[in-house]
């Protein structure tokens, strides 16, 4: 009862991008988007290929994955363990959920100010604004996450004697991984949108920077190239959070 | 027919022993007394012997299970097994529960494999060990699916087969079918029956389906609405090995109807129990 391999899903993948490149190098070319908005695919990857060799450019890559790795590691292990605490704690949960939720959907991103003035036109000004923004979801969802642990699940676990180290390894972690991880996916999103929203306006650091700069110099292809490695960065970590979800969810 | 206590009757060592039992729920305030769920509950199994439990719905039947499970404190008189006291989760004793208890984020093969993991049992050991009880559930070629992708009967193999494994002296099973269709609970419970003749398993079974009852058991506990006290216990005499076809002999009836002339009035009192505490939550 052999089935016929499936091609590989990145096969799959590639050939959506390519289909929507080529769709819109087509546009541009038959000029249903204007060149002067929008750069021809066929010269932004020869763009990105070059600044990819480009130590300034690099430099700049460099300075947005820093700021965006370390407000995320902030993120989660921070926001990991707050989550949690709110759930072992019946009543801490109860008490902050609503003001966490209320926070995460109120816009953040407007304290800007308040942290160039604490730290200065810092990445440490661009990285808490990114971790305290990603924070929130990564508590609202891991608390959420533990929460809708089958109370059968830990039933069994203490039916077996499991220890309260092992239960949270295999039971509880696993159980609670695919929720956990949504929020850290979430939170993702939401430090890179800070990041490079805060690099933008404050015209410091990285890739965020560099879009203002070449926006306000009509550089389409550099603006384009920049861009497109904010999305490789929001990529990479994306497929990192996969790989450590599947590590826990053994 | 005996009533009272369910006391040893046949030879055999007395593997469990339930001893004046009883068991309040914590009140919701200090100084106010919680629910009678169970009183004065005498049951000995003996190894290799399969006894079940049967009683209206809130008598207390899955609070039992609990208790000799170890997963509660607090309860009055002594469970021992083989003489040890039984005070929390005992690792001669294995336990399956009536919803789904597999974990979804481990295939067939390694959620059996769990128990011997923690146990540190080698791979190769423990991978043999899970193949083989697979095979006696007839779950052999799906190993590799995850339980999202098994019916809700192969997840509650899965399931027995993964407290099986850990070779328990004693398996306590709570309703382990009760969220079954008739058919799959039919065929379910000759497999366990096939299965426990096999491995001349004791075990101490909840359920609230007469039939099931008769069908597995070599004795019937009966419990009266809540608070839980037995009221009849009734020996089995079907030779085994036996299979499902025993539904249909008249013996089989007569039982039914024995245990339902005991269970009957009891079910009524739980059934007026439980619109007293509706009306009293509509009011």
């Amino acid at each position: 009862m052999k089935r016929r391999k499936a091609p590989p899903l990145y096969l799959a993948r590639l050939l959506l991008v390519l289909t929507l490149l080529i769709l819109l190098e087509l546009a541009i070319r038959i000029g249903l988007i204007n060149r002067f908005f929008v750069v021809l695919p066929s010269e932004l990857i020869p763009q990105v290929l070059r600044d990819l060799v480009d130590r300034e450019f690099l430099t700049l890559v460099g300075i947005t994955f820093y700021e965006t790795a370390a407000a995320f590691l902030f993120a989660s292990v921070v926001g990991v363990g707050i989550g949690y605490l709110l759930w072992r704690s019946r009543r801490l949960g109860v008490a902050y959920e609503p003001l966490i939720a209320g926070l995460f959907a109120s816009p953040i991103i407007l304290l800007y100010p308040i942290f160039l003035v604490i730290f200065g036109r810092t990445p440490l000004a661009i990285i808490a604004q990114g971790a305290i923004f990603g924070v929130l979801p990564v508590i609202l969802f891991t608390r959420q996450a533990f929460a809708g642990v089958s109370p059968t699940l830990l039933k069994v676990a203490a039916s077996m004697n499991l220890s309260t180290r092992d239960r949270f390894r295999y039971i509880l972690l696993p159980a609670a991984a695919p929720t956990i991880f949504t929020g850290l996916r979430l939170g993702l999103t939401y430090i890179l949108i800070g990041v490079v929203a805060m690099e933008y306006i404050v015209q410091i650091g990285g890739l965020g920077k560099l879009v203002a700069e070449t926006s306000l110099r009509l550089s389409t292809d550099e603006l384009y190239s920049g861009i497109t490695l904010v999305v490789a960065i929001s990529v990479l970590f994306i497929y990192l959070t996969q790989r450590v979800e599947n590590a826990v969810r053994r | 027919m005996q009533s009272g206590a369910a006391q040893t009757t046949a030879e055999g060592k007395t593997l469990l022993k339930i001893q004046d039992l009883s068991f309040r729920y914590p009140g919701e305030s200090a100084d106010e007394l919680g629910i009678l769920a169970l009183e004065g509950i005498e049951v000995d199994v003996r190894e290799g012997e399969f006894v079940s439990i049967v009683g209206p719905s809130g008598c207390g039947k899955s609070t039992l299970l609990s208790v000799v499970g170890g997963l509660v404190s607090g309860f009055e008189g002594s469970v021992s097994i083989r003489g040890e006291e039984v005070r929390k989760p005992h690792p001669d004793i294995g336990v399956v529960f009536q919803e789904d208890s597999t974990f979804p984020w481990r295939n067939a093969l390694r959620n059996v494999e769990f128990g011997l993991e923690l146990r540190g049992v080698p791979k190769e050991e423990r991978r043999r060990r899970a193949q083989e009880i697979l095979r006696l559930f007839g779950l052999e070629g799906f190993e590799q699916r995850f339980p999202g992708h098994l019916s809700g009967g192969m997840k509650q193999r899965v399931a027995i087969a993964r407290t099986l494994v850990l070779e328990p002296e004693i398996l306590l099973m709570d309703e382990p079918f009760g969220a079954l269709d008739e058919q799959t609970r039919i065929i379910l419970g000759e497999e366990l029956l096939r299965i426990q003749q096999e491995l001349r398993q004791t075990v101490l079974f909840i359920t609230h389906n007469i039939q099931e009852s008769i069908m597995l058991s070599d004795r019937v506990v009966i419990l009266s609405a809540r608070p839980g006290r037995i009221k009849a216990v009734m020996d089995v005499d079907f030779p085994r090995p036996r299979d499902s076809t025993l539904i249909s002999s008249t013996h089989f009836a007569e039982l039914v109807g024995k245990i339902w002339a005991v269970l009957r009035d009891e079910s009524l009192k739980a059934f007026g129990q439980d619109s007293q505490k509706k009306e009293a939550n509509n009011a």
